[in-house]
């Protein structure tokens, strides 16, 4: 009798699954992508191509329709398709906004026909609480047949997106099962987008992380003038105001609470706004309390939760206990712009400038990890000192970013500059290095006929005969197949 | 007019080397009353909590008769010694000796017994002249039971090898042993004398490296003074100078001789010779070719610093030097590495001083606190500390500045909020500007208490209460098991 009950109940979630999933056909789309990375390492080349796919689903904002998904499906893409389940017709697609910084893209379809039999998903007003249940659905492992599962939200917490490696936002975690292809999928709460599917962990089992409603809407938020600015920084490092002590030294009243501003970023947006010894009270008008925490609809979340509601340009205010007054700041927000964040980089062409067959380039995430292995040694370990404490020991104080000695493409010339490999330039002929376009500057201008570079850390200099240096560079250039000794053009193709 | 003594020296050494060449005469009997086996129990201090000390570790090796009752034996042996023992050979009893002085630098230590407690005298041996590259000799270890063993090593090559990450090269032979090696300081005997002293030796090629005799006499005759000062140091720091462009914009002389001078130490003699950029020709008269190699007489072509570090400290030394396409004649005193102050010491040399204050355990910065961190320490340990390291530790430090350094927080009440700080530099205490350990010790005695605590990078002040400090601190030391929280240099 029980294996009947089991049979009849199992017959009937199939049937609902499937007539749900028959739903969504028209809305949710499997996405292929032709992709090709640069090569950081050999950076006027692309490494090979790379097939790979995703799921994306239709939305719509206002009048217009888009396929969201997320950004890591269709990154570095040269060639996009979309495809619904049982349609023999792909169409072609081009990425209209990418928004690396919290994993999140749409795309636009250039048949006009496609968009005739599609059918928007609506967007969620609000998150579901944990333990209620979700389905997600996708094309995993690259089936053509579309995939339905059930879970619950385990958890809705801070997390670091893996896109970037570097940012870090509010996440869904459901128990659903969350496998490759499921990425930009749509994750339903009561018929309506709660998240998009973006991420797992290898290790462990049933967990899954769906980027959720507030972030989605951010997102959309940002594209609507046409531009996507992304997060802004506030760029403020705390301290807890638990310590009887520390507060007694802020004059801080015993009734109240907040986080004492430990830093500012001089990139962040609060850089002359506020300042080391600030108590942070509220939050536009949201209290703190001591360890940074805030109460929103009695659900404790972080301060930067309203910080992460905000798009570049508005303002953050806040409630300030600054030389023993109550005092109220408004900190206007600004488009992320630090080079010194090491995200990883996509939809780049990545810099370089050659010199007597010496590669020159900005540092980025991808040749740190690419060094990962050598940054323990006395030579490279500069590297990862600027990489962790380069803010906050201000060594970012006289650059615009970091350019280093990547490569020597080896040719009687360079023949002794191995010594400096990864070594970062500090003056070229005598002129300080700001930024790559400083460096090709200072070759113009030899020194008594030598290029003579100096480096951050390294009491040495690298000499190169400049003469000779510009006889050798086409059939030098030649010979490695580099098309240009350099290119200091935009950073986005 | 130096051509003649040089040929002959050559003449005479390939002379010697065709004899040594002979089958290795044996080791006489006497040998039993000269080597000893050496066992040790040592505990060193950890570098976290400085007022514990590790668990005792066992180490065996070899030390060496060098007088009636002096041994010589490395110090990678006997560092952190807590009991020293010595067996003579064919024993099984074991009789105590006591370190008389000992050099990390050299790895070198001279160990006192009292010859009167052993069974027989010990019967030293004399230091043999420089074993040539070519040449055999004899190893003598202990078997099983503590029988004698010999065995053949063929020297190979001289060479400079640093005995340490932390220390300078020093003149060493390669050699090659017929016999599997059971542990270090072991002897090689060359006619009846010591010719030098094994460091390291690796079981899977039978390669192993040993100071030769002139190393080991010249440690000797220095550890016996009252005022030991140990290795020289010529305060330079230089590169090869291959690079045909870089010798064009030094205005290097023509030819294939000279290096580089990149930088000089600050309190020593160089300093005010030397710029750097300049081109190095010759030291102590010979000359130096681009790789800072010269021919010597002895042992052939071998880097130059083997000329440096056969000095002593306080010796003159006369250069050549070309600066601007100018040739300089001048003379150097040579330094004492002991004397130079650097910013980072490399050493705790025993138990490092350390102050605990609301739970903050403060120290300065040292190489050891920074190898602590296991064999890939320049990845594992705090990139901001070890880059202090690597860049400033050998800044003047005339005052004794160091980089003082909050090593982490003890959790206790007192310090709630902060118990997740570790390996963070302190910039001022009290509001004062602090350049080291000393420095907050004495603002500590200054102002009777430690309220307030700033760390590179970060500007608020970490703040303690005054007036729970000292309960706080009772608390702490009992809780902890910490038997004194300050521990000042010796």
């Amino acid at each position: 009798m029980s294996f009947r009950l089991f049979a009849s109940s199992a017959l009937w979630a199939a049937l609902a699954v499937w007539a749900q999933a028959a739903d969504f056909a028209q809305s949710v789309v499997k996405i292929t992508v032709t992709g090709q990375r640069p090569d950081f390492a050999l950076p006027w080349q692309d490494t090979g191509f790379s097939k790979s796919g995703g799921s994306g689903f239709v939305i719509q904002e206002g009048r217009k329709r888009w396929i969201l998904t997320n950004a890591h499906v269709i990154s570095d893409a040269r060639f996009i398709e979309v495809e619904r389940e049982g349609d023999p017709r792909p169409r072609r697609a081009h990425v209209a906004f990418a928004g690396h910084d919290c994993d999140l893209a749409v795309l636009d379809v250039d048949d006009p026909g496609f968009w005739l039999e599609a059918e928007p998903l609506k967007l969620s007003a609000s998150l579901p609480s944990l333990d209620e249940q979700v389905i997600v659905i996708g094309y995993p492992m690259g089936g053509n047949r579309l995939s339905l599962t059930r879970g619950v939200v385990s958890r809705i917490d801070y997390n670091i997106y893996a896109h970037t490696a570097v940012d870090s936002h509010l996440v869904l975690q459901v128990d659903a099962a969350i496998n490759p292809g499921n990425s930009g999928g749509p994750v339903l709460f009561n018929g309506r987008i709660a998240g998009v599917a973006f991420q797992g962990i290898q290790a462990a089992q049933n967990i899954g992380y769906a980027i959720p409603i507030p972030v989605i809407r951010h997102f959309l938020d940002d594209i609507a003038d046409g531009r996507y600015d992304g997060y802004p920084e506030l760029g403020v490092d705390h301290l807890e105001t638990r310590n009887p002590a520390l507060r007694k030294a802020l004059g801080l009243p015993p009734a109240r609470t907040g986080i004492t501003v430990n830093r500012v970023d001089p990139l962040g947006s609060a850089a002359g706004h506020l300042f080391p010894g600030d108590v942070l009270l509220s939050i536009d008008g949201v209290p703190i309390a001591d360890d940074g925490s805030i109460r929103i609809r009695n659900v404790p979340m972080e301060y930067v939760e309203l910080l992460e509601r905000k798009q570049a340009g508005e303002g953050l205010r806040f409630d300030v206990w600054r030389s023993n007054t109550l005092q109220t700041v408004t900190v206007p927000l600004r488009p992320p712009s630090d080079a010194f964040l090491f995200r990883q980089n996509y939809d780049v062409r990545p810099r370089y400038a050659i010199a007597g067959g010496l590669v020159f380039a900005p540092l980025t995430r991808e040749l740190l990890t690419g060094l990962a292995k050598q940054l323990g040694t006395p030579d490279t370990q500069h590297l990862l000192y600027d990489w962790v404490f380069g803010r906050e020991d201000a060594l970012v104080r006289d650059q615009d970013e970091r350019v280093i000695l990547l490569r020597r493409l080896p040719h009687p010339l360079n023949a002794y500059a191995d010594a400096f490999l990864y070594a970062e330039v500090a003056a070229v002929n005598g002129k300080p290095i700001r930024q790559l376009a400083d460096l090709t500057a200072a070759l113009r201008e030899p020194l008594n006929g030598f290029h003579v570079f100096r480096f951050r850390h390294r009491k040495d200099e690298l000499v190169l005969d400049a003469a000779e240096a510009a006889l050798t560079e086409p059939a030098l250039l030649a010979a490695y197949g580099v098309p240009a000794a350099a290119y200091t053009g935009p950073v986005k193709p | 007019m130096k051509a003649l003594p040089l040929l002959l020296l050559a003449f005479l050494a390939a002379a010697l080397s065709a004899q040594a060449a002979d089958p290795a005469p044996a080791a006489a009997p006497s040998w039993r009353r000269s080597l000893y086996a050496l066992r040790v129990t040592a505990q060193r201090y950890d570098a976290e909590q400085p007022w514990k000390k590790s668990a005792p570790e066992k180490r065996a090796g070899y030390a060496i008769v060098i007088s009636s009752n002096r041994l010589i034996t490395t110090d990678q042996l006997v560092r952190d010694a807590t009991l020293v023992e010595i067996r003579p050979a064919g024993s099984a009893r074991y009789y105590p000796a006591a370190v008389l002085r000992a050099d990390r630098e050299m790895n070198l230590a001279l160990l006192d017994i009292t010859a009167a407690t052993l069974p027989e005298q010990p019967v030293p041996i004399e230091f043999a002249a420089l074993p040539f590259p070519g040449s055999r000799g004899t190893f003598v270890q202990f078997e099983d039971g503590g029988i004698l063993q010999e065995g053949t090593a063929q020297i190979l090559r001289a060479s400079m090898n640093a005995p340490a990450e932390d220390a300078p090269a020093l003149l060493t032979l390669q050699f090659l042993a017929d016999i599997p090696l059971n542990g270090q300081g072991l002897p090689i005997i060359q006619e009846g004398r010591l010719a030098g002293l094994t460091v390291s030796y690796d079981r899977a090629s039978k390669l192993g490296l040993l100071y030769p005799g002139r190393v080991l006499k010249r440690f000797v005759e220095d550890a016996s003074r009252t005022n030991y000062l140990g290795m020289p140091v010529a305060g330079i720091s230089w590169k090869p100078l291959p690079d045909p462009a870089k010798r064009r914009y030094l205005r290097a002389p023509e030819g294939d001789h000279g290096v580089q001078i990149i930088s000089t130490t600050l309190g020593t003699e160089a300093a005010s010779v030397f710029l750097p950029g300049d081109v190095l020709l010759t030291w102590s008269g010979f000359p130096l070719d681009q790789q800072g190699f010269y021919d010597d007489p002895a042992l052939g072509r071998i880097p130059f610093p083997a000329l440096v570090t056969a000095c002593r400290p306080g010796d003159s030394i006369p250069i050549a030097f070309v600066r601007n396409g100018v040739e300089t004649q001048a003379v150097i005193r040579l330094a004492a590495r002991s004397a130079l102050l650097r910013r980072v010491p490399e050493r705790d040399d025993g138990q490092a001083p350390y102050l605990v204050e609301g739970g903050m355990v403060m120290r300065d910065l040292s190489g050891d606190y920074l190898r602590a961190e296991g064999y890939d320490w320049i990845s594992r340990a705090n990139p901001r500390l070890v880059h202090f390291y690597l860049t400033r530790g050998d800044e003047e430090a005339p005052n004794g500045e160091r980089i003082p350094i909050l090593s982490g927080v003890l959790p206790d009440s007192i310090n709630v909020g902060y118990q997740d700080f570790r390996d963070e530099v302190i910039t001022s205490v009290n509001g004062e500007p602090v350049q080291s350990l000393r420095d907050i010790v004495r603002l500590r005695e200054r102002d009777g208490a430690i309220t307030r605590l700033r760390l590179l990078g970060r500007d608020v002040d970490l703040a303690l209460e005054a007036a729970t400090l000292k309960e706080a601190n009772a608390r702490i030391a009992e809780s902890y098991r910490i038997p004194t929280l300050q521990v000042t240099r010796r």
